[in-house]
């Protein structure tokens, strides 16, 4: 059992893809709206995590599928300072 | 921390949203009861959230667990039960997973254990290392974990030890069970250091601490248990690769649990306070392995 972590993305439309799963998978807010679920799925469209319903708890569950499930550790802090789909996806590329 | 007043300060939503991240990371059920009887003087963005809190404490167990907090050091909170002077008491010590939480807010975590059968101890590692590294500014790794607190606290007052952690905190737990003799160490949802992201982790961190640790540690007679959620695979292969690597465990199956981590599923399905009584406390684990929430 000797798994490396996955390597970090660096490409933002690979890792805005994952952030719209990340919302899609999110147990405490279930996204139904269909104009908010065509958005999540559309490259070219944003979407904010206050539009999408994302209070405290939720952001914190995106965190942790972000670490656990895609292997990118995102802080709290970096979900509150990025706080769109696009800008956090933005954000973890120019990271790395 | 004063919540209310910090809310007040809150001059934007990211702003609101922290202060209400370190109040779910650190208040107690009695805490957050008081803070939603006060739920009138809060900012009004800030009452839904405070009523959800309470909502979700209620929903878990009534009356509110009497737990009272204080700190030990940073990232170390020891929630104090109710049990009378000199009654039996379990220590329950507690390691975080991802976003330094049990998987859900501190309280409602809390709710699910009885007050008057046991004090607990949070870590919270600042670091994110998931305890690899112990805990910065108050124990270097989990020996000096496990000394520390018998400094800090009265250990001679605890009929019993049990340790459990969740996500990145659950290896980390079945290292730490043996060190103080508990009698189970429960992980959930857990998996292997060498498994997880870990992004702050120096190049010379040592994945396999633990493991060392064992090694070289007592005999004990801890029940290592290793559960997750039938219902989430990934959880199911993590969790089943720990165990491999953690002689003398055992796995436990958590059925109709769907969600990383076991906790939060169990509260969708009314069972925390059960599960933590039962298999934590009480050491009753269902002889084929699979605990019918």
């Amino acid at each position: 059992m000797d798994h490396q972590p996955a390597p970090p993305l660096r490409d933002a439309a690979q890792l805005r893809d994952l952030v719209a799963a990340a919302v899609r998978e999110n147990p405490v807010v279930a996204v139904s709206d269909p104009a908010l679920l065509a958005r999540l799925a559309d490259p070219a469209a944003d979407c904010s995590f206050d539009d999408l319903g994302f209070d405290s708890l939720a952001r914190m569950e995106l965190c942790i599928w972000m670490q656990v499930e895609a292997g990118l550790e995102v802080t709290e802090s970096e979900v509150l300072d990025h706080p769109s789909v696009r800008s956090l996806a933005a954000h973890l590329a120019a990271r790395g | 921390m004063d919540v209310a007043a910090e809310l007040a300060r809150c001059e934007t939503t990211a702003d609101r949203y922290r202060v209400q991240i370190e109040a779910e990371n650190e208040l107690s059920p009695a805490e957050i009861a008081a803070l939603h009887a006060a739920a009138s003087e809060l900012p009004e963005p800030s009452r839904a959230w405070v009523d959800k809190l309470a909502a979700m404490c209620r929903r878990i167990r009534d009356p509110i667990q009497p737990f009272r907090r204080r700190a030990l050091g940073p990232g170390v909170s020891f929630l104090e039960g109710s049990a009378a002077p000199g009654a039996p008491r379990a220590l329950v010590v507690a390691f975080t997973g991802v976003a330094q939480r049990m998987m859900l807010p501190l309280a409602p975590f809390l709710q699910g254990l009885p007050a008057d059968r046991c004090d607990v101890v949070v870590l919270r590692d600042p670091n994110r290392l998931a305890f690899l590294a112990g805990l910065p500014g108050y124990a270097p790794d989990l020996p000096a974990l496990a000394a520390r607190l018998a400094a800090d606290l009265p250990m001679d007052r605890y009929a019993g030890r049990y340790c459990i952690g969740a996500s990145s905190g659950g290896a980390a737990a079945l290292a730490f069970g043996p060190l103080v003799g508990a009698r189970i160490a429960l992980s959930l949802g857990g998996l292997h250091p060498r498994c997880m992201a870990l992004r702050g982790a120096p190049a010379e961190i040592d994945r396999y601490v633990f493991e060392r640790l064992r090694e070289a540690g007592p005999r004990a007679a801890t029940r290592l248990v290793c559960a997750h959620g039938a219902d989430f695979l990934r959880d199911c292969v993590r969790s089943r690769l720990l165990a491999m690597t953690v002689p003398g465990s055992e796995v436990l199956v958590v059925r109709s649990v769907a969600l990383h981590g076991v906790v939060a599923g169990l509260f969708l399905r009314d069972a925390l306070a059960r599960f933590l009584e039962q298999v934590l406390l009480d050491g009753a684990l269902p002889a084929d392995g699979a605990w019918q929430p």
